[in-house]
């Protein structure tokens, strides 16, 4: 056991003599994900070579709390409502909180889920509400009427028809709605009841999948109302539609054609945003620009409105390059067109006349390309009074290429040195800061991608020196292998752009946000025909979400998972 | 299941509507627990983060009892003064597991600091979420009625991951802590302005719901599923079945209605900003106090701030212009460098004075409501008030920085400065891992263990220096 004297530096000194911790501070360090096999990974070829299979998908997938909020929208015709306000929070696992091993429903939750059906069917109790829900004259409303509604707003609330078990379940229910309720008739109680009964089912939170039959492959084929499911809430993160409901009734989902016909029909739906928006958010971690703080002597009127301007502008970006031009992760790094209030114009320095509105603009080609040159990132990855370097570097490494970063060494000093006679920028505090044989391993990739974008301050506006010395945003960082140059934001992240390591990347994240889970072994034929794909067509979110949907583990499960 | 829940209209309808401070509170959350020995005893952890001002925290007379004139004005601890008397301060305990770089395992000292705190295990790789239970939720598992786990409040941001969480409900399960005090009180007592009338509506609906749901779990249970979904799909089922007859939006006590109105106009859009902190914390302690007095839980935890993170200060005498993890640091920044901002120690103690106003705040809450046997509630309960780090610019894990206020039920001594290690110097603590006091406020609690936290870590035993 190591003394606990202060300042005993057991730790660091096994560092710097090259014991355990030094290969396993810097085993994430040692590389990036380019192309080639790697050693400690699966086999792909063999896996390939087998054929590709379904990965690990769970056959109970609970809704996300947005999720929830759409379907409950979509089935209701509430546009207006969102219940999960007022949920507790899932919490994030690798990065995203749509991880369905993780969406368990602990008390708190199922007494959100309990209050949150009990109010809708309050809602529904409002007669132009009712008038769209029920298949007749609420006025008429009868036993016939309800047994009309439980077939039709079952299908859309379990996303498939109800089984005469389970109609008749909620016939007995529907019976049990009077008196019930403070007022209405028994019909209009007899509705209320059914939707808080429906929107308290299992088979509402969670998409349920109940297929079990092996096909000759040995493969489990899911029902169109299955994949049905599973398009919509890929896509749109909301229930399906009717037109969706009836393409799997024809048996239009049971073939790769009419699953991409339907595929291509949603991501051109408005509906799309959804996923999009929060992929982004949560690829980006935008929720830490919430936090971002600035001197308030150097940077005077930096209030929290700001920070909030700033992800509502990488926001905007993103719908616009992804959903409304159809972009690819290239137009996402390069694209000049942005969206600025009067605040972000200061900091970008555009000449003009702004407001609190947010209006469509084309930056400077020699300053701004691009997510990693908006302020939003540039200032939440930054000191209060300055630059990170580090900050920086480390997201580009961490989101965009998907490389291991560990922490920094809890016990080391991470003092910077302090400006003097030879040191006089932050790139050169990082420099000096970095240099020891300890640090090099990991710094090696982190520094210069950071450097690269030292022409933007700690909130992102650009300058040409840093304390009063010329800025110098070169540097060399492996990337895709080899040892890559970089003189500026520019040159950044046009190098990233056409980088294969970062659309390897941005499709992996994808793909564990779109299976709502961590990526297996099993996945990774899968990923890699998807890579060889896109490395040419570009990595197109609209066009990775339809290719998701003809892969084998969107439409089959495997039989290894049952009866584990 | 019908004789619980018959028993629970009865005690719905004698208890509607009335307000706190009663003498049938004992009674009242004595309801149906379903372990241990038949007791009152509670426990609250109220947490900070980023360490605190060591050189000024403890009190400056020696170990051993405590009086109002052990606390200097410039203690740390002074406003907790009122309560030398109810007071138990451990000295010398480091956590286990200890810091990053002293134990390998997953997590900076932030992330151990947050994760392991209330677990006394190891950091998951990959997700750094704590390997397993925390002691609250494992305290609330044994003591409370099944279904009402322990009851996690917190005020002001919350970090994505491990620096935003203290519980958790089992390994690689962190139990999110509600930042918005309306939703916390409206779980609590929802339906307690509903009549007799409408509240019997209110829980025939909820029976036929769950006589209609009860198959559909029932029958997706038996089909072939992977362990991890049915694990899934039974918790749920089971927390679907106990909210029959647990808390579920009705205890029998309200917030006075001039706090109620001030808990109903919340703006849910800021309830975490900075200048809310003071607000919202307040509010979360009258609703934690008010969960604990009318037995809707036995533990709570509150915990104010995310690790590596907290507000700027700007209210009760203190601006400051640096969030309170940079100044812990001493300076701008979020580590050791940047300038130096002049007087942080005395802004680092201006804080910590504060969150012990915080303290004596809640205690002065539990102290307020009587129970049956003329005790205090505060007096039944053991609420301890722990933090992330000790000295927060060297993320130290030692001499780990712990008030304990309340008996716990006679279980605990009072008006006492104790040293828990053996060494003189109280850095020097390896002898006194922080999992022994875990496992003492298991046994306080009536919830038997030798040994809380991972096997392999820290010792087994309770702190029998803080037994009365």
């Amino acid at each position: 056991m190591p003394s606990f004297t202060q300042g005993s530096r057991w730790w660091f000194s096994g560092l710097v003599s090259g014991g355990l911790l030094v290969s396993a501070g810097l085993g994430g360090c040692t590389g990036d994900i380019g192309p080639g096999p790697d050693p400690t990974g699966p086999d792909v070829e063999a896996l390939c070579a087998a054929g590709d299979l379904p990965g690990p998908n769970p056959r109970l997938v609970r809704l996300t709390h947005a999720q929830y909020d759409n379907t409950v929208r979509a089935l209701l015709a509430l546009p207006e409502v969102s219940p999960s306000a007022e949920f507790l929070d899932d919490a994030a696992f690798a990065g995203f909180t749509n991880n369905a091993a993780a969406l368990l429903v602990q008390p708190r939750l199922a007494r959100d889920y309990q209050r949150a059906a009990e109010s809708l069917s309050d809602l529904v109790a409002a007669p132009a509400t009712m008038a769209v829900l029920v298949p007749c004259d609420v006025a008429a409303g009868d036993e016939a009427c309800a047994s009309e509604f439980i077939e039709t707003f079952g299908k859309r609330a379990f996303r498939r028809p109800l089984t005469s078990e389970e109609t008749q379940a909620f016939a007995a229910m529907y019976g049990r709605g009077n008196g019930k309720f403070a007022g209405g008739t028994p019909f209009e109680q007899g509705i209320r009841h059914l939707v808080e009964g429906f929107l308290q089912s299992p088979h509402f939170l969670y998409r349920v999948e109940l297929s079990e039959k092996l096909d000759s492959d040995k493969l489990i084929p899911l029902t169109g109302y299955e994949v049905a499911a599973r398009l919509s809430y890929l896509i749109w993160n909301s229930t399906p539609d009717d037109e969706l409901l009836l393409a799997a009734e024809n048996g239009e989902l049971d073939t790769d054609a009419g699953i991409e016909a339907h595929a291509r029909r949603l991501v051109d739906d408005p509906r799309a945003e959804s996923p999009v928006d929060d992929f982004h958010a949560q690829w980006l971690q935008l929720s830490k620009y919430d936090n971002v703080q600035k001197d308030a002597a150097l940077y005077p009127g930096f209030d929290a409105t700001v920070p909030a301007a700033m992800k509502e502008e990488t926001r905007r970006f993103i719908r616009h390059v992804v959903l409304e031009t159809s972009g690819d992760l290239q137009d996402l790094l390069l694209s000049r067109t942005t969206f600025v209030n009067d605040q972000l114009a200061e900091i970008y320095g555009l000449e003009g006349t702004f407001g609190s509105d947010f209006t469509q603009v084309e930056l400077d080609p020699a300053e701004r390309s691009g997510l990693l040159t908006q302020p939003g990132f540039l200032a939440s990855h930054a000191y209060t009074t300055m630059s990170s370097p580090i900050h920086r570097g480390v997201f580009v490494q961490r989101r965009l290429l998907c490389a291991d970063i560990p922490d920094p060494p809890g016990d080391i000093d991470t003092t910077l040195p302090p400006l003097s006679a030879e040191i006089k920028t932050t790139k050169q505090q990082v420099e000096v800061h970095t240099s020891p044989s300890g640090c090099v391993g990991c710094h090696t990739l982190i520094n210069a991608p950071g450097y690269a974008l030292e022409n933007f301050d700690a909130v992102g506006a650009w300058r040409t020196t840093d304390n009063g010395e010329p800025v110098d945003p070169t540097g060399d960082f492996p990337l895709d292998g080899a040892t890559t140059s970089v003189n500026g934001a520019i040159d950044l992240v046009n190098k990233l752009a056409e980088s294969d390591a970062a659309g390897a990347c941005y499709l992996k994240q994808w793909y564990t946000y779109g299976f709502a889970r961590e990526e297996s072994e099993a996945d990774s034929c899968t990923i890699e025909v998807l890579n060889e794909k896109f490395a040419d067509a570009g990595y197109s979110p609209k066009e990775m979400l339809v290719a998701f949907t003809l892969t084998k583990t969107f439409r089959f499960r495997i039989q290894e998972e049952i009866g584990q | 299941m019908r004789a619980r829940q018959s028993a629970r209209r009865n005690f719905l309808r004698g208890a509607l509507g009335v307000t706190l401070g009663l003498p049938f509170l004992e009674s009242l959350q004595k309801k149906e627990a379903k372990a241990g020995p038949a007791t009152n005893t509670r426990l609250i952890v109220m947490f900070s983060c980023n360490g605190v001002d060591m050189d000024r925290f403890w009190p400056n007379t020696g170990y051993g009892a405590l009086t109002s004139a052990s606390f200097n004005a410039d203690c740390g601890l002074a406003p907790l003064a009122p309560f030398a008397d109810r007071l138990l301060l451990p000295r010398g305990m480091h956590m286990s597991p200890r810091g990053f770089g002293w134990d390998a395992s997953a997590g900076d000292d932030h992330a151990k600091g947050m994760g392991c705190k209330l677990t006394a295990r190891r950091l998951i790789e990959g997700s750094t979420y704590a390997d397993g239970i925390s002691v609250d939720q494992h305290i609330a598992n044994a003591v409370n009625p099944s279904g009402t786990p322990s009851l996690t409040l917190m005020a002001g941001w919350r970090a994505d991951g491990v620096l935003g969480n203290i519980s958790y409900a089992g390994s690689n399960q962190p139990v999110l802590a509600e930042n918005n005090p309306r939703l916390a009180y409206q779980d609590l007592v929802g339906l307690n302005n509903l009549d007799d009338e409408e509240l019997a509506r209110f829980e025939a609906r909820r029976q036929s719901v769950l006589d209609l749901v009860q198959p559909d779990y029932e029958s997706l249970l038996k089909k072939k599923l992977s362990k991890a979904d049915r694990d899934k799909l039974q918790n749920h089922f089971d927390t679907v079945r106990d909210l029959e007859t647990t808390i579920n939006g009705s205890i029998a006590c309200n917030l006075d209605p001039t706090r109620e109105a001030e808990l109903e106009a919340i703006n849910p859009d800021t309830v975490s900003n900075d200048g809310e902190y003071k607000k919202i914390g307040q509010m979360q302690l009258d609703v934690l106090a008010l969960a604990i007095a009318c037995g809707a839980t036995r533990v709570g935890t509150m915990m104010w701030g995310s690790g590596a993170g907290g507000p700027i200060f700007n209210w009760d005498g203190l601006s400051h212009q640096y969030n309170h993890h940079k100044l812990s640091h001493g300076n701008t920044m979020d580590d050791n460098s940047g300038g130096t901002v002049a007087g942080y120690t005395d802004m680092l103690n201006g804080i910590d004075q504060w969150y012990a106003e915080q303290f004596a705040y809640l205690l002065g809450k539990l102290d307020a409501y009587e129970e049956a046997d003329g005790k205090s509630v505060l007096d039944n309960t053991a609420v301890v008030y722990m933090n992330e780090l000790s000295h927060g610019k060297d993320h130290d894990f030692r001499d780990l920085p712990i008030v304990i206020a309340g008996s716990c039920g006679g279980y605990f001594k009072q008006g006492d400065y104790v040293k828990v290690t053996a060494e003189a110097d109280t850095k020097n603590d390896a002898d006194a891992p922080h999992n022994k006091l875990l496992t003492t406020l298991c046994n306080a609690m009536g919830v038997p263990e030798t040994h809380f936290g991972a096997a392999d870590l820290g010792e087994d035993g309770e702190f029998d220096q803080l037994k009365a």
